[in-house]
């Protein structure tokens, strides 16, 4: 036997070789990040008057568009406006680079007036693919032809994200108003959440603070200081009827719902300084969480309802701390910035926006629970009362813009940041609901 | 009845006659009023009248009700001129706090709209600082960009003639190997032209050996027939011994010498049956030779092959690399979508380049990521092609890996 070790040397170069004989296997390992490009044509109208009565199409391609992940084309960009599956010319779409397109049509069915019926219809197409992704016809009462829009932006976010959209919901907030005498209002509103469609709730000659949805989004606990003292008060949105949960003395402040709305935490000074409390609303009865002669306040419930998390200045400056509602020492889990304060958990318990502090400057930022990082979202000077959305990618917050006290949101991953406009005096303390039930 | 006009003057004239002695009549009654004494010493008696006391006591205490009235009286005069001039200084001081409060309050209002013009100016101002910083943030974030760009590639190209120098390694490996064989080749053949000699020699041996073995054989005959006839003259001269004994010492002769020939024979076959396994030696490895050079001639072919390949490989990979960039540059990252994702496609195209089916191989997991990933094969179509249509693939499988 002879061994070759010329064949070894074949061999090897024939593993070496092997393109000839597989299939071309490509690697693409380079991606700019980029919203994604969506074609919104405006709806067909089909109604009394030149204009619809709400521009669908503007609604949708706002909610979109301030979500970060999607960018609407500009009307003046259509290539057409077709308003039936029929009319599409798929390539004119695709050689503008516009891979989604959403048409419509809404046509009104009793005559105009507050008490008008309308019919709306959607479609969306993958143009690619040219197969309709969702679609839907529905019949509208002209109060809800806003809603129907976020409903439809909703529909279409799912369809091409796979998450839930959250534009569908509704946000709550405190206003100020002065007259020329110097002498102040205080209103609490509850609103859609891009601010349209504002409805008082409440109003009163003195403050106001830190409305909290309940997680089935039927009832808001704030803390109202009507009658000279601050105390803590649970409405039904539905019926208006309220009642006071909490009016020991001192402070009584910083609501928030456990994840079965059984339970309220809650800031009191009663024992001396300011402290977290846990109180069973249907039979009040309180349970004491921290003991310690610094502030504790404002906890937030992590959503499996075993956590709290709290701002404390017992280390100097305020800080957030997390501590386990089955018993335990409180331990610190901001370690960058300044102080942080104000937490407020995101609905997969992962991370939570907080205000973080560097060097005097207030904003809102993202923090990762596991690695700690956090990521700044705002830009502002003292950015305030971050409330994050119930799909977990915008936070809602608090701002000056312009000298005047505004709200705004931000995407979760920073990229996209919106003013939310509204008409009321000076704005803050925005909460946002659940998704709707 | 004094009727005319000369009567009633008549009638005037008397009567302011009778007035005037009237007159005149008190002049001189005056006139004889007594006067008082000028002059001392003239005592006048005292006129004494006798008063009703009560009455002058009425008559004081009257006079002092009068007089207290008159003083109240004035009293009251003075203090309600007072009310009235304090009045009269409150009203004023009214009307001067009135106008005060108007000036002030438009002091308030123009100072007010001040402050609203300075708040505005300041939005503005603000407004505009934003504006600048967000587009000077935007400039350095393109500037990052391009930056980054420029060192992918920078990276690319580097890679390029990384790969570029392991071709050209590879080359010049395949080059040695080509000469080592060559080597072999000429080795091999001057191998095989050694057995070629040996075998010749092996022959000429084997030749010479049959001949010696031809000649042993004719000797062997006449040997042969030397006995028969030896064998002849034996039984023939059986009286004559002398010849008998001659003929024995010559049959022994021959004998002895038919022996030398067997064993020259003998040595003849053993030298011949040698040569032969020498020949068959040398045949062994010639053949062995021959095989192993087959065999190199073989897996010189098969180089040879593969080296066309190679050169037909450099083809394909540069038509899968049009493939990649048309593809990545339609491809975007949908934003909000987690790092670390990977997915694979399969696509299938036709000879124009068309992409008719593209399907998910494997999934990312993230619905937005598998979208884009199929929206940029789509995209992409149709795909570039080659530019020798034997490299022509139908199948391409992408694997979409963002290193993030």
């Amino acid at each position: 036997m002879v061994t070759s070790w010329r064949g070894w040397v074949v061999a090897f170069l024939l593993a070496l070789d092997q393109p000839a004989l597989a299939q071309i296997v490509i690697t693409i390992d380079e991606a700019p990040e980029g919203a994604e490009p969506i074609a919104i044509v405006p709806f067909q109208w089909a109604g009394t008057g030149v204009q619809p009565p709400e521009d669908i199409a503007s609604i949708i391609a706002a909610d979109l568009g301030n979500s970060g992940r999607f960018a609407p084309i500009t009307r003046d960009s259509l290539p057409a406006r077709p308003t039936d599956p029929s009319a599409i010319r798929w390539n004119d779409w695709k050689r503008l680079g516009m891979n989604n397109l959403v048409i419509g049509w809404l046509r009104q069915l009793t005559a105009p007036g507050p008490g008008a019926r309308y019919e709306a219809s959607f479609r969306l197409f993958d143009v690619l693919e040219r197969v309709q992704l969702a679609g839907e016809r529905s019949e509208i009462r002209r109060a809800d032809l806003r809603k129907a829009a976020h409903q439809v932006s909703d529909r279409i976010y799912e369809a091409l994200t796979g998450e839930r959209g959250a534009f569908d919901t509704r946000i709550a907030y405190v206003t100020e108003t002065s007259d020329l005498s110097g002498a102040r209002t205080y209103a609490l509103y509850v609103a859609d959440s891009d601010g349209f469609n504002a409805a008082e709730i409440l109003h009163s000659r003195d403050p106001i603070m830190s409305p909290a949805w309940s997680h089935d989004g039927r009832r808001l606990a704030y803390v109202s200081f009507e009658g000279g003292r601050p105390g803590i008060y649970v409405q039904d949105l539905r019926r208006g009827s309220r009642r006071r949960v909490s009016a020991y003395p001192g402070i009584n402040g910083a609501p928030a719902w456990s994840p079965d709305d059984r339970r309220l935490a809650l800031t009191l000074s009663k024992d001396g300084n300011p402290e977290i409390y846990v109180m069973h609303l249907a039979s009040g009865v309180l349970r004491r969480i921290t003991d310690n002669r610094a502030i504790d306040t404002e906890p937030a419930w992590s959503p499996d309802g075993g956590t709290l998390v709290f701002t404390s200045d017992r280390g100097g400056r305020p800080q957030l701390y997390r501590v386990p509602l089955a018993g335990g020492v409180p331990r610190r889990i901001t370690l960058v910035g300044t102080s942080n304060a104000r937490a407020a958990f995101a609905p997969d318990g992962k991370s939570l926006a907080l205000v973080h502090e560097i060097r005097g400057r207030y904003r809102v930022g993202w923090m990762n629970l596991a690695s700690g990082e956090i990521r700044v979202l705002s830009r502002g000077r003292l950015d305030e009362s971050p409330s994050v959305s119930p799909n977990g990618r915008m936070v809602l917050y608090a701002t000056t813009m312009g000298g005047v006290a505004t709200l705004a949101a931000v995407s979760v991953d920073g990229r996209v940041r919106q003013r939310i406009a509204v008409e009321q005096g000076r704005v803050r303390e925005p909460a946002w609901s659940p998704f709707r039930h | 009845m004094p009727r005319t006009l000369w009567e009633k003057v008549l009638a005037a004239l008397l009567s302011v006659v009778v007035h005037g002695v009237f007159i005149g009549l008190l002049a001189v009654s005056f006139e004889f009023a007594p006067s008082t004494p000028s002059g001392a010493g003239i005592e006048q008696p005292i006129e004494a009248v006798v008063l009703d006391e009560k009455k002058v006591a009425k008559e004081l205490t009257r006079i002092r009700r009068l007089e207290a009235e008159r003083e109240r009286k004035k009293r009251q005069e003075a203090k309600a001129a007072e009310r009235r001039a304090e009045l009269a200084r409150k009203v004023r001081k009214l009307e001067e706090r009135r106008v005060a409060a108007m000036k002030a309050q438009i002091e308030q209002k123009r100072k007010r709209e001040a402050a609203r013009s300075k708040r505005l100016r300041e939005a503005e101002r603000a407004r505009l600082e934003e504006l600048r910083r967000a587009r000077a943030e935007e400039q350095q974030r393109l500037a990052a960009l391009d930056r980054e760009k420029a060192k992918r590639q920078v990276q690319r190209r580097a890679e390029e003639e990384a790969r570029q120098a392991a071709a050209r390694a590879e080359q010049a490996r395949l080059e040695a190997e080509r000469k080592k064989l060559v080597e072999e080749t000429e080795k091999a053949r001057a191998e095989r032209r050694a057995a070629e000699t040996a075998r010749r020699e092996v022959e000429q041996l084997a030749a010479v050996a049959k001949t010696e073995r031809e000649a042993e054989e004719r000797k062997r005959r006449a040997a042969e027939e030397a006995r028969v006839k030896a064998e002849r003259e034996r039984r023939a001269a059986e009286a004559g011994k002398k010849e008998a004994e001659k003929a024995r010492r010559e049959t022994e002769r021959l004998a002895a010498l038919a022996l030398e020939q067997r064993k020259r024979e003998e040595a003849a076959a053993r030298k011949a049956t040698q040569a032969r396994a020498k020949a068959e030696e040398a045949r062994r490895r010639a053949e062995e030779e021959a095989a192993m050079r087959r065999q190199v001639a073989a897996e010189a072919a098969e180089l040879k092959k593969r080296r066309a390949l190679l050169l037909l490989s450099k083809g394909r990979k540069e038509y899968a690399e049009r493939i990649r960039v048309a593809v990545a540059s339609r491809w975007i990252r949908p934003a909000g979508t987690p790092k670390g994702l990977r997915c694979k496609v399969r696509v299938q195209q036709t000879t124009s380049g068309e992409v008719v089916s593209a399907h998910i191989v494997k999934t990312s997991g993230n619905r937005a990521f598998d979208r884009s990933v199929v929206q940029a094969v789509r995209g992409a179509s149709p795909l570039p092609r080659p530019k020798d249509p034997a490299l022509f693939e139908r199948d391409i499988v992408f694997i979409f890996d963002p290193r993030d």
